[in-house]
């Protein structure tokens, strides 16, 4: 099976033909995008016209438990977590695939993460070429783009009355050949549409970051006084941290009462002041401008170091959503001023 | 003379004295219609300070959050802190100085009479895509928004804070120098707080369900919130744990409301929380709430006489309710 075209108005149907399998996808909440469960197919947004979710949280949740426990007349029962159903994510960006792309060394490299690792094999990715950027995307930078397919399994792209339908992966040939009937073959004219499309995207995005050697020129500039500057203003939230579709790091609590409960892995944002600190009440990251520092090292040079991928895909859901203007881009673009 | 010319000359002047060791105030932000909270500590530095209804942040926050570069403690020695605030910013530095949580001798307050700030998301989504830094200037009933080139006026309702809209203080009730024309404070009637008195307790909790599901813990209405600056907050407790880390209705709500209690005769409707908010959760319905309750019941609002004690160290003897006195 080669690339195809899908009716937009057959999209309906061809998710409905996944019955079997687990469907994630945005709906709307109050105006806000959200990656949720679908049980009715209508009730998810599928018009993605808008960008604020990430579905980090498909494979990577907010809250996950690990394991229950319950114990009774001495005799101690442990539930293991419970299997990973076979899942399609649909509506997704380029950029935020590219963030699994980036999680996938980490959770399923030397240290293999088992909740993480079920869920990754057991889920199809869809995507969705971005139409309209916004004014803070700047993925090109960090080597993607609207129409990029890295990480997915099938890219859908917006050309007209049509998806120009992209298959991606073998998964995503075997997903598709199941409702093979609903697809059409692409003509010259689709092709040239999608390619006009991908084309208009990418001319669209105006922000952009020069990276070349950002690795070695950060830890050059570690001691330097710029981040007391950014220090200064930031106010010490979790909204980057939690936003971002490459953040990993999380907690693992106990919770319930000594005799039944659970172990439960959360979300948690190296921005806390809680995160570094130790039992003896000592912090060694003091304050916000080591916090932001570690945070920016640990994208563009730690990470890059230790997982080969730089920790970041310029989806700009950060610069858009912090409450006082600190500006990965700009940061970046200091840093580079700094040491040249 | 407008106001960012006023401020500059103002910060000049300020910032080459001996006895201020910085200044808070805003600059223009990295792109679009962004401003930025700045601290600037030399007089060459004052060209950058702006004032628009772009500035949108309560930089009073600054005073409290631990650890600022040049505010920390150990720096506090140099002199006193400079600080632009508007109205509603200037009430929230009442509450703190009735609480003692920062003393008046530090600061040199630039009070400037706001007549009202955009809400930024409402712009942003009437003029999408801006990269090149925007103005916006609000005359006569109208903004002026020059965006990549081109101005729109667009009616002020339009796109005004709701904050704004039902603001009573638009001078500051504390300063040292004042930029703008003064007016007179006006009484609130907390118009806005009937709409939800109007609903049944099991519609605002059908409500407040879907609002607070969305919540994802991020702590951003917390952290820039001018008064929630214990420096040990509940929620970062793990011995006893108040509230789990799990994220889901139950823990959001016993936050939130934790949150707004603690926030109750304090708050000074800068609606900082809700500009915040990834998740466009409308917090400040909570604290408008029990605003009005506070009002009702005792009568008082907080920050709007720089004299009056904290709400919590009041009492009166005639007090009808036999409480815990």
């Amino acid at each position: 099976m080669k690339n195809v075209v899908l009716q937009k108005s057959r999209l309906k149907m061809f998710l409905r033909s996944l019955d079997k399998t687990r469907l994630i996808a945005p709906v709307n909440r109050g105006g806000k995008t959200r990656f949720e469960v679908i049980e009715d197919i209508n009730k998810a947004h599928l018009d993605l016209d808008d960008y604020t979710a990430s579905p980090k949280g498909a494979l990577f949740p907010q809250n996950e438990t690990l394991f229950s426990f319950c114990s009774r007349d001495g005799k101690l029962d442990i539930a293991p977590a419970q299997d990973a159903p076979q899942t399609v994510v649909f509506g997704i960006r380029p950029c935020d695939a590219k963030s699994f792309v980036i999680l996938d060394p980490l959770f399923t490299g030397q240290v293999e993460d088992p909740y993480y690792r079920r869920r990754r094999d057991a889920t199809l990715l869809i995507g969705h070429a971005c139409k309209a950027p916004t004014n803070r995307c700047f993925c090109p930078s960090l080597g993607g783009s609207p129409g990029g397919t890295e990480g997915l399994d099938v890219l859908l792209t917006d050309i007209g009355d049509d998806y120009f339908v992209e298959i991606v992966s073998d998964r995503g040939r075997a997903l598709l050949k199941c409702a093979a009937a609903l697809f059409g073959e692409v003509a010259e004219s689709h092709a040239s549409k999608k390619e006009k499309a991908g084309r208009k995207s990418l001319d669209s995005i105006r922000r952009a970051v020069d990276l070349k050697l950002m690795h070695e020129k950060l830890p050059k500039v570690f001691q330097s006084s710029i981040w007391q500057t950014m220090g200064n203003k930031c106010i010490g939230c979790g909204i980057c941290t939690y936003n971002c579709p490459t953040c990993h790091c999380f907690d693992i609590q106990d919770e319930g009462r000594p005799n039944q409960g659970r172990r439960v892995r959360v979300w948690d944002a190296c921005m806390y002041p809680e995160f570094t600190l130790h039992a003896s009440g000592e912090n060694p990251r003091k304050d916000r401008s080591a916090r932001i520092r570690n945070r920016i090292m640990h994208k563009f040079t730690y990470y890059p170091l230790a997982m080969g991928h730089i920790g970041c895909v310029g989806c700009g859901r950060c610069i858009e959503l912090c409450p006082v203007n600190e500006d990965i881009i700009e940061i970046l673009n200091t840093v580079r001023a700094a040491h040249d | 003379m407008d106001a960012t010319r006023s401020l500059r000359e103002i910060a000049r002047e300020v910032l080459s004295r001996d006895d201020i060791a910085c200044l808070i105030g805003y600059e223009q932000g990295s792109y679009g219609f962004r401003v930025s909270p700045c601290v600037l500590t030399s007089p060459d530095e004052a060209e950058r300070l702006i004032f628009s209804p772009l500035c949108v942040h309560n930089l009073t926050n600054y005073l409290t959050l631990e650890n600022i570069g040049p505010l920390a403690a150990q720096d506090l020695s140099k002199g006193r802190i400079a600080i632009v605030v508007k109205g509603c910013d200037s009430r929230a530095l009442a509450v703190l100085l009735a609480e003692n949580g920062i003393a008046r001798d530090r600061l040199f307050v630039i009070g400037v009479c706001s007549p009202g700030v955009v809400d930024l998301k409402k712009l942003e989504r009437r003029f999408p895509g801006a990269v090149a830094c925007g103005r916006v200037e609000l005359q006569n009933g109208a903004f002026f928004i020059t965006c990549e080139g081109a101005t729109t006026s667009v009616p002020a309702g339009e796109l005004l804070s709701a904050k704004c809209t039902r603001c009573k203080t638009r001078t500051p009730v504390i300063y040292d120098v004042l930029v703008g024309e003064p007016d007179q404070p006006k009484a609130d009637d907390y118009a806005d707080v009937a709409a939800q008195e109007a609903t049944s307790m099991k519609e605002r909790l059908s409500k407040w369900r879907a609002e607070l599901s969305r919540c994802i813990r991020c702590y951003a209405c917390r952290n820039v919130c001018p008064l929630c600056y214990c420096s040990d907050c509940t929620l970062d407790r793990l011995r006893p744990q108040f509230i789990r880390r799990t994220v889901d209705f139950q823990e959001n709500l016993m936050f939130h409301v934790t949150r707004a209690f603690h926030l109750a005769g304090r708050c000074i409707d800068c609606g900082e929380c809700e500009r915040v908010c990834p998740q466009d959760i409308p917090l400040m319905e909570l604290n408008r709430k029990l605003a009005k309750d506070v009002k009702e019941l005792f009568e008082y609002e907080a920050g709007r006489d720089p004299a009056a004690k904290p709400l919590f160290a009041t009492f009166r003897p005639e007090d009808p309710d036999e409480g815990i006195l």
